[in-house]
């Protein structure tokens, strides 16, 4: 049987290895689950054994990500979803690192005076690196690059280059099948700048993503 | 993790923001409120206040308490008593000179900051006294003078048609940001705070010209909207706005400001004439003073070279060459040169990367500085409270697994998009209970810090918090996910609301990662939690959305 806490030994039962696909929908309501943690080793699933997807070397990603909840600049009003991302991602393993590139469209709005929305689209390109840890369950990762203001907003021009950076400290990956990885990212810091001239503008999200990663064969 | 959140904390917090005069901040002093009040002031006794409709809502009274220690001490003299009214005149007085600058956003909102201050609507630049994209040469001079007069021509004649109204109906809405709370509405009388914007508009047209030694003719416009973007060639944009001439304080700058404020105190005559149906002192004001005319501060508001304008109506360009002030000619002498060539406007970036910004250190430190002094305080009292937690820590449990804690906070950006740039809380809390192997039940207690930035700059002592909650332990302990709930309780007493008001908190941690430092000590790291601070749940209220990093140390026993 499995023990959790500090210092215990843990041993993957067939009971345990089975759940773990069930653990994401688990975890993701926020319950929690521990029973995945050593998913980059072969899992057992009833009679047969499954390779870990987590371990192949080459991996391709879809992702979206919003920004939840935020306050309006006016009064106490609260804003749903004022950002939203959705992106590839195309990467290779080695070992416990990662390196990937990434190409995603970040929209998000604005208020004029007026109270009127002001929307602003980037492209972003980047390259990125990431560390993954507690059997593969856990990730980190830290990626930059190009941001190319799409769609303006009413004091810029479409066309400007600029940078972007986007850090996300600890995200949940589970296996799915033997090819297919959930991946969810509870928070993370994106910073996007794609006008760097006069006063720059700066775009600020605390996102909250999902992912879906396809281990290549 | 949040090295990205502080360099660019640094960045936003050390570029300048201001323009024209400076008003009052957490991180600029008060000139335009002083120079206004000081208009006001000299003629607040004349007022007739017998239309003044004051609001039925108390709010007014709040901001303008609010306010008061930042701009209002040192401009009216002790000895005037002001009615209710004539403090209703000064307070919307004093809004509308902020106005331009703030448009009712927080002084550090940069979105908002962008929106008015790269507008290439020319009536955008001309509400600063400066120039618009366009406004090229010789004649761009011209076109600013001409557009900010007609500006102050409106505003004062709206001004007046407003003073001519009775009850509720002399009275509209602002926008005001208050910290924590954000914008709110208030009141204001519509007539003094239009001849606030008036007064915006003349008192820049003082810090964003070059002028003769008394202040009286302009020699030359500042161009900010060419500086900023760093495309400014001053040949043809002419000279980069100067965050020096935006000083009142500065000694060498005191013929200006002391015009500058003898014109206000006109601008004020020229309302209160014309409410009464006299345009003249108005028409005096934007004109050009008469031979030996006995009050210079009536006339000569906003008056270009007469020689210089006089070639540029003739659309003679070498005349024009001859009269008029450019680079060439040493802006014909102007005594202000030295200073307006300091601290000129540059793109954001290349003001921050390039820490080389000659003058002296802006008034405000930055807003890294502030923080790290006001952690440096907080830890000083939060250590009383690590040894309380490791003394409950110590105990020992009688099954299962206890715990206890204590850990520190501290937000940066949060809400940045709609706010202040510089929204940061900092903070600690313990946090104890009781674990049955995987899950956990807890109460954790905290005291959340706020840094303001409208009015001042020194931390506040926010909200007390306190939470039960659950938490899981995944992956062999080395993860922590968390959620608490309970009461909010406001700290100190705001602008308007006491301390003691309870509200909501709620404490989310989706993803904290635990080492074993020893058997019975742990270190816990949440890279990103988020927390709703709601000490004030009602309207305005008080929603502190706060996207916290948190270290903390744990013992188990």
């Amino acid at each position: 049987m499995a023990r959790h806490g500090d210092g215990s030994e843990r041993r993957v039962s067939v009971r345990a290895a089975s759940a773990a696909v069930r653990w994401p929908l688990v975890l993701a309501l926020g319950l929690g689950a521990a029973g995945t943690a050593q998913a980059a080793e072969p899992v057992e699933t009833g009679a047969q054994v499954t390779p870990d997807p987590r371990g192949r070397p080459w991996y391709l990603s879809g992702q979206l990500g919003a920004i939840l909840l935020g306050r309006s600049s006016t009064g106490s009003g609260w804003r749903v979803g004022r950002a939203v991302a959705a992106g590839l991602a195309g990467g290779r393993r080695w070992g416990a690192f990662d390196a990937f590139v990434v190409g995603e469209a970040n929209g998000w709005t604005g208020s004029r005076p007026d109270g009127s929305s002001d929307l602003a689209l980037t492209v972003n390109l980047g390259l990125g690196a990431g560390v993954s840890y507690a059997g593969g369950f856990l990730r980190t990762s830290l990626a930059g690059g190009v941001s190319w203001l799409a769609v303006p907003t009413d004091v810029d021009r479409a066309g400007s280059a600029g940078v972007f950076v986007n850090l996300s400290p600890v995200g949940y990956r589970w296996p799915l099948s033997r090819s297919w990885v959930l991946s969810v990212q509870p928070l993370s810091l994106t910073v996007v700048m794609p006008v760097l001239t006069g006063i720059p503008l700066v775009e600020i999200e605390f996102r909250t993503s999902l992912a879906m990663e396809y281990a290549l064969p | 993790m949040k090295m990205t959140a502080w360099a660019l904390l640094a960045l936003l917090a050390s570029a300048s923001p201001a323009r024209g005069y400076t008003l009052s901040s957490g991180f600029s002093q008060s000139c335009h409120e002083r120079i206004t009040l000081a208009a006001f002031a000299v003629l607040v006794q004349e007022l007739d206040t017998s239309r003044v409709s004051l609001p039925a809502s108390d709010l007014w009274r709040r901001v303008a308490a609010e306010l008061a220690p930042a701009v209002l001490e040192s401009s009216v003299p002790p000895a005037i008593a002001l009615g209710d009214a004539q403090k209703f005149v000064l307070f919307s007085a004093v809004v509308g000179v902020r106005s331009p600058d703030t448009s009712g956003h927080s002084v550090s909102n940069l979105d908002a900051l962008r929106r008015a201050q790269v507008d290439p609507d020319p009536q955008s630049q001309y509400l600063h006294c400066l120039r618009a994209a366009g406004d090229d040469g010789f004649a761009g001079d011209l076109a600013v003078v001409r557009g900010a007069k007609q500006l102050v021509r409106q505003a004062l004649t709206d001004s007046a048609a407003a003073a001519a109204r009775a009850g509720p109906a002399r009275n509209r809405s602002e926008p005001f940001y208050l910290d924590f709370y954000g914008q709110v509405e208030v009141e204001v009388d519509e007539a003094a705070f239009l001849v606030g914007r008036a007064m915006h508009v003349l008192q820049d047209c003082h810090s964003h010209t070059l002028r003769s030694g008394d202040g009286r003719t302009i020699h030359s416009v500042l161009n900010y909207i060419d500086g900023i973007s760093g495309h400014l060639e001053t040949a043809r944009d002419g000279m980069t706005h100067s965050d020096s001439l935006d000083d009142c304080r500065r000694e060498d700058l005191a013929p200006l400001v002391r015009r500058a404020a003898a014109v206000s105190q006109a601008a004020v005559h020229a309302a209160l004439a014309l409410s009464r149906g006299d345009a003249a002192p108005l028409e005096a004001g934007l004109g050009r003073c008469s031979a030996g005319a006995a009050d210079v501060a009536a006339c000569d508001w906003i008056e270009y070279l007469p020689a210089c304008e006089a070639a540029l109506g003739a659309a003679d360009a070498a005349a024009a060459q001859a009269a008029c002030c450019s680079s060439t000619n040493g802006y014909c002498a102007s005594p202000y040169l030295a200073t307006a060539q300091e601290k000129l406007t540059k793109p954001y970036l290349a003001t921050v990367l390039g820490c080389a910004v000659p003058g002296r250190a802006r008034p405000g430190a930055p807003g890294s500085i502030v923080l790290a002094v006001a952690l440096a305080a907080l830890f000083r009292r939060c250590r009383r409270l690590l040894t309380v937690a490791l003394l409950i820590g110590a105990r020992r449990a009688q099954a299962g697994e206890m715990f206890a804690g204590a850990e520190g906070h501290l937000s940066l950006l949060s809400d940045v998009p709609e706010r202040s740039v510089i929204n940061a809380t900092m903070g600690y809390a313990l946090r104890g209970g009781y674990r049955w192997e995987a899950w956990g039940a807890f109460v954790l207690v905290e005291r959340n810090h706020w840094l303001p930035t409208e009015l001042s700059r020194a931390a506040e002592p926010g909200a007390l918090d306190v939470g039960l909650g659950a938490e899981y332990l995944a992956a062999g302990g080395r993860v922590r996910l968390s959620l608490a709930a309970g009461p909010s309780i406001l700290w100190f007493d705001t602008a308007l609301d006491g301390k003691g008001t309870v509200g909501l908190f709620i404490d989310a941690r989706p993803a904290g990662l635990r080492w074993r430092l020893s058997q019975h000590l742990r270190l816990a790291l949440d890279p990103l939690a988020v927390t709703l601070v709601a000490p004030v749940l009602g309207q305005p209220g008080i929603r502190q959305l706060e996207y916290r990093t948190l270290l903390g140390l744990e013992l188990v026993r």
